[in-house]
């Protein structure tokens, strides 16, 4: 009873659930997969992205490719993207913690020296948009 | 000036500068106008001006004396060339992009070729005609993803196998053609260590292999590498510091690698808040400078020493004798000197080295420390035969401040012996001087100057006996080099 009261509120609350539309470029080889993340401000500095809002791994075909995330609730998110070229399922770095492969960060932002803080890659989901269309670049 | 002609030049100052909108006084950069002004009065400035060619050219020198019958090869140079970038100027020497110059003598004749190293950050200035990217000691907010993309590749070379590499500190090295020095790219030992600083003093060991070290200053680390005489990499390893010290060289012995922590340190947290990498070091007098010995075989820091807070650019060399490690360095009292090289950017520094020579004798046994100072005269840009490498060194070469101005001397010693010879340049900045044996095994001093006079870069070849006598062979550029750090000699 407790649950179905819940999620009334919840629909109440929103209007609709809105689609994130990335368009990642600059892929470079055309080989591996790549590995996304949608987080809120607690996942967002985690390496496992198990408890994340949303992730996903995509094999790569192109230097471009489009992905959809659908009835993302409203919030507010970071998007963390990585080209993993050698399939092993993790950014690889040198023995610094200095990527060895492509990556990239929502808002396009990059870092200065490291990792963008969430503030800086993050976006609101209000409910009203149907779609967020963002564009990423990989920074190699 | 009548009315008309006032006219027409404020006219035409007003279509200059929006024509040229670089052209505006109010708009020069201050540093630019600094220089200019101080250049004029004090000639010996055009050699931190800088060019802004991409490449300098000439056929065979001119040539007074006679170049060696068996000296014959390349000799390679590198430094920052490019101190101003589309309408500012760097504000210190260790900034601007590299250009890696090639003097080839072969029977009797010297040629030069220089070429800047095209780095990422040069190609993509050029590309879009702006000053982007903050250097060493020039701050600028843009952000920086990894230090490569900042690797302005001008302190070094390495000759390695048949390859050459341009060195920096701060990140890779960078791979250039030995003959057209054009820029093959950044060069990356394995994964595991892409990206990882790779000094720019590098040592030779006598079996051909590579040591080197680098310092990771936003990392809390110091890199050490060993690669094989072919460029493998045979091992590296990560060792963690705080507060990383500005290790620029290092030293080797048969056992030990002989690392001096200099009391100069970084501070990160000044360098993430708007300030130039230069100026987030501190010197701390009350800071001991540490001395690492590292085993070769483990890469283990096997025993420290602590020496009085002091900071050194180059080492002469190391070696072990009896139950000691003693090696000789170029030792300032502190890090004043690289506000000498801020300043000598707008004109205003003309004194510059306050390095003198000392041997540091380190005590395996008692765990002692004795440092004895080797001279009263100012000294810099040591050079041995590189064939004595973590031996015992029977003569060093090495630059020396005899006037009123920078180094104007070369100067060859035998400290076992106190025998010394130099020869002063008259009007000239010296350039390092290297100690090279030819096809023959004879023994040579070579070395560029900066004749302020003349306005132009001479190439000075000494017979290294003769040193007192003065240069053998002196070959005259017909353009002026920008005033650049390290070289190496290649025969062939």
């Amino acid at each position: 009873m407790k649950k179905i009261t819940l999620s009334l509120l919840l629909v109440s609350s929103l209007s609709y659930a809105t689609n994130i539309e990335i368009n990642i470029s600059n892929i470079k080889p055309i080989a591996g997969k790549l590995s996304i993340a949608l987080d809120t401000k607690d996942t967002y500095n985690k390496d496992d992205k198990s408890n994340s809002v949303f992730s996903a791994r995509k094999k790569i075909s192109t230097s471009k490719h489009k992905i959809i995330i659908s009835d993302v609730d409203a919030g507010t998110y970071a998007l963390s993207i990585f080209h993993d070229v050698d399939n092993d399922n993790k950014l690889s770095t040198n023995l610094l913690g200095m990527p060895n492969e492509g990556y990239g960060f929502s808002n396009n932002v990059v870092g200065n020296f490291g990792k963008p803080t969430f503030k800086e890659a993050s976006f609101i989901v209000n409910g009203e948009q149907e779609t967020i269309k963002l564009n990423v670049a990989l920074i190699r | 000036m009548n009315r008309r002609e006032f006219i027409r030049s404020t006219g035409g100052f007003a279509l200059s500068s929006l024509v040229f909108p670089h052209l505006s006084f109010a708009q020069q950069d201050e540093w630019i106008t600094a220089f200019n002004q101080n250049l004029k009065i004090k000639p010996w400035l055009i050699g931190w001006q800088g060019t802004n060619q991409e490449t300098l050219q000439t056929g065979a020198l001119e040539v007074k004396g006679k170049i060696p019958q068996y000296l014959n090869g390349y000799f390679y140079r590198n430094g920052p060339a490019q101190n101003e970038v589309y309408g500012k100027r760097y504000h210190h020497w260790f900034d601007g992009d590299g250009m890696v110059q090639k003097f080839h003598i072969a029977n009797g004749k010297i040629s030069h070729f220089g070429k800047m190293v095209d780095t990422h950050k040069y190609l993509t200035e050029k590309r879009q005609q702006k000053m982007l990217f903050q250097t060493f000691g020039t701050y600028l907010p843009r952000r920086i993803t990894n230090v490569d993309k900042i690797n302005v590749a001008n302190i070094s070379l390495l000759p390695l196998n048949k390859r050459l590499f341009a060195l920096w500190e701060g990140g890779s090295a960078y791979e250039i053609n030995p003959k057209t020095l054009a820029t093959i790219g950044i060069q990356s030992w394995s994964p595991q260590t892409k990206g990882l600083p790779f000094g720019a003093h590098y040592r030779q060991d006598q079996d051909g292999s590579i040591w080197n070290i680098g310092y990771a200053s936003l990392n809390n680390a110091i890199v050490l590498w060993h690669l094989d005489s072919r460029g493998k990499l045979k091992q590296s390893k990560v060792l963690p510091i705080k507060n990383v010290p500005m290790v620029h060289d290092f030293m080797i012995t048969k056992k030990y690698l002989v690392l001096l922590l200099p009391s100069f340190r970084f501070d990160k947290a000044k360098f993430m808040n708007k300030h130039s990498f230069l100026e987030a070091h501190y010197f701390d007098k009350d800071q001991a400078t540490i001395v690492w010995l590292i085993d070769k075989d483990t890469l283990n820091i096997q025993k420290t020493f602590e020496l009085p807070a002091q900071f050194v650019f180059h080492f002469v060399n190391a070696y072990e004798q009896d139950n000691e490690v003693v090696f000789e360095s170029m030792r300032y009292p502190n890090a004043d000197i690289f506000n000498a090289f801020t300043e000598v950017m707008r004109g205003r520094s003309n004194k510059f080295t306050e390095a003198y020579p000392y041997r540091v004798r380190l005590n395996l046994e008692k765990n002692t420390v004795i440092e004895e100072k080797l001279s009263n005269i100012y000294n810099e840009f040591p050079s041995i035969d590189i064939n004595e490498t973590g031996l015992v060194h029977t003569q060093v070469v090495s630059l020396q401040q005899r006037g009123e101005l920078f180094y104007n001397s070369v100067a060859i010693n035998n400290y076992q012996t106190g025998k010394e010879q130099y020869f002063s340049y008259t009007q000239q900045l010296a350039e390092e001087h290297l100690l090279i044996k030819d096809a023959r095994g004879n023994d040579w001093v070579v070395g560029t100057t900066l004749d302020y006079g003349e306005k132009c870069t001479k190439v000075n070849i000494f017979n290294a006996k003769k040193l007192n006598d003065g240069p053998v062979a002196v070959a005259k550029l017909p353009y002026v080099l920008p005033l650049g750090f390290h070289g190496k000699f290649i025969n062939g």
